[in-house]
């Protein structure tokens, strides 16, 4: 078996939930984009997400 | 996923057929030619129409099973070396046995590329990704021909065709690239957006704790991790970004959502490798741990066994869930559902086999707990 080192502290809770958010403030598009995403599939409108394999980018 | 209750089998979600066993470039990190594995060697050099055809019988059999579409990936070696009507003719036959609404993709370094090939991917709606590492002096430092000689330019040519087609919305599936640690992340990122690729996906490089990956100097060592980390500080403020699957990933994880790929988190994922002669096989990225590591002791073939025999098998459950890793570092971890223990070739170690956190274990903490402390700052914008 093979031993890691104990990892660095982190600034947040890993099992935190993300408070309700106001995208457009922001200043990350990506973060932004995910966010909404995200949002969407929970709503039911994009939850057809791709499976793909790790060799292939199936990118929609 | 998956473990479904409701037929107790694991539901596949892509099949990832190996329609070329051989390929017209050696690249030095292919886990296929490079890495110890030979099984290439006593493969078909290309999935012959009859092997195709009971491919699709069975998939079409397993298809009444399971009343769920999945992917069809086409895969090698390099598939393009089937040329225009083979391919043609194979794609046509898997199409006309799987529901309409079944995505079929192919993986190719681009170089065979052609008009032709690209009418033949258009009228039977397969997309394609293109294999590239970064700019010329990236890409040329471990894509080489089997003489040596760089092949960038003969790719280059190849996504030009592929972006300058009538239908290259739909064809253009997007770039897939293995990670140089010693490349500059921006000028790879920076690269990357002129060709215009819908997304990006970046890999670690194979290999184990016994056969450390390239650029990666220790267990500890957090080369790749770094290079990860570089890569995250300019995609979160690119005012036009690209999409980066792995990142992507990470931060649907963290925001409590899934990974589409495996990798990280905790994701299972039901894929079923074809191998040109019609054999069952393993995730084929294990070839990288030891020679026939892909294999199962059982013989499955398309010429002789039903997928869903395979599919309720004892071994095949018992592969399914080596996705998930079983070592007590990684059970203890505090990431343990953002990083899932990594990719499953990246545990190997001769004596102890997989069980053991991911080689890449100090890059992925180093990385997840970055994008982490970058989430938490930018929520507090908003």
């Amino acid at each position: 078996m093979i031993k890691t080192s104990e990892p660095p502290g982190v600034e947040s809770d890993p099992t935190e939930k993300p408070p309700e958010l106001d995208v457009s403030k922001i200043p990350s598009p990506v973060l932004a984009r995910l966010i909404e995403e995200m949002r969407n599939e929970e709503i039911g409108t994009a939850h057809m997400y791709n499976r793909f394999h790790n060799r292939h980018n199936r990118s929609r | 996923m998956i473990w479904a209750a409701r037929w107790g089998v694991v539901e596949l979600d892509t099949v990832l057929i190996k329609i070329a066993s051989r390929c017209n470039i050696d690249c030095h990190y292919c886990y296929v030619y490079n890495m110890g594995d030979t099984g290439w060697a006593s493969m078909p050099k290309q999935m012959s129409h009859e092997t195709t055809i009971a491919l699709a019988t069975a998939l079409k059999d397993l298809y009444r099973t399971q009343k769920r579409p999945f992917a069809v990936v086409l895969h090698g070696g390099e598939p393009l070396l089937l040329g225009p009507a083979k391919l043609k003719r194979l794609i046509t036959t898997l199409h006309d046995a799987l529901p309409p609404e079944t995505a079929f993709s192919l993986q190719t370094n681009g170089i065979l590329i052609t008009e032709e090939i690209l009418h033949v991917c258009s009228e039977t709606r397969t997309t394609l990704s293109v294999s590239i590492d970064g700019p010329r002096h990236i890409h040329d430092r471990s894509r080489v021909g089997h003489r040596g000689q760089g092949t960038y330019d003969k790719v280059m040519q190849g996504i030009e065709l592929l972006r300058n087609h009538r239908d290259a919305d739909f064809l253009y599936s997007g770039l897939l690239a293995v990670i140089d640690p010693d490349s500059d992340p921006s000028e790879v990122y920076s690269f990357f957006k002129t060709l215009g690729p819908p997304g990006v996906d970046f890999l670690y490089r194979d290999g184990n704790h016994t056969r450390l990956p390239a650029g990666k100097t220790s267990f500890q060592s957090t080369e790749y991790g770094e290079w990860f980390v570089r890569l995250l500080d300019i995609y979160l403020y690119d005012p036009h970004p690209l999409r980066i699957r792995f990142l992507d990933d990470l931060m649907r994880i963290i925001l409590g959502g899934t990974a589409t790929k495996d990798g990280v988190g905790l994701t299972d994922f039901g894929v079923l490798i074809v191998d040109t002669d019609g054999s069952i096989a393993k995730n084929d990225t294990l070839k990288s741990a030891f020679d026939g590591a892909d294999r199962f002791m059982q013989k499955w073939s398309v010429h002789t066994h039903r997928l869903e025999e395979v599919l309720t098998s004892t071994e095949f459950a018992e592969y399914h869930a080596s996705q998930r890793p079983t070592s007590r570092v990684c059970h203890a971890c505090p990431e343990f559902k953002v990083c899932g223990g990594g990719m499953t070739l990246h545990r190997w170690q001769d004596e102890s086999g997989f069980d053991n956190p991911s080689v890449y274990c100090s890059d992925q903490i180093l990385l997840i707990r970055s994008v982490r402390n970058q989430i938490t700052a930018l929520r507090k914008c908003a």
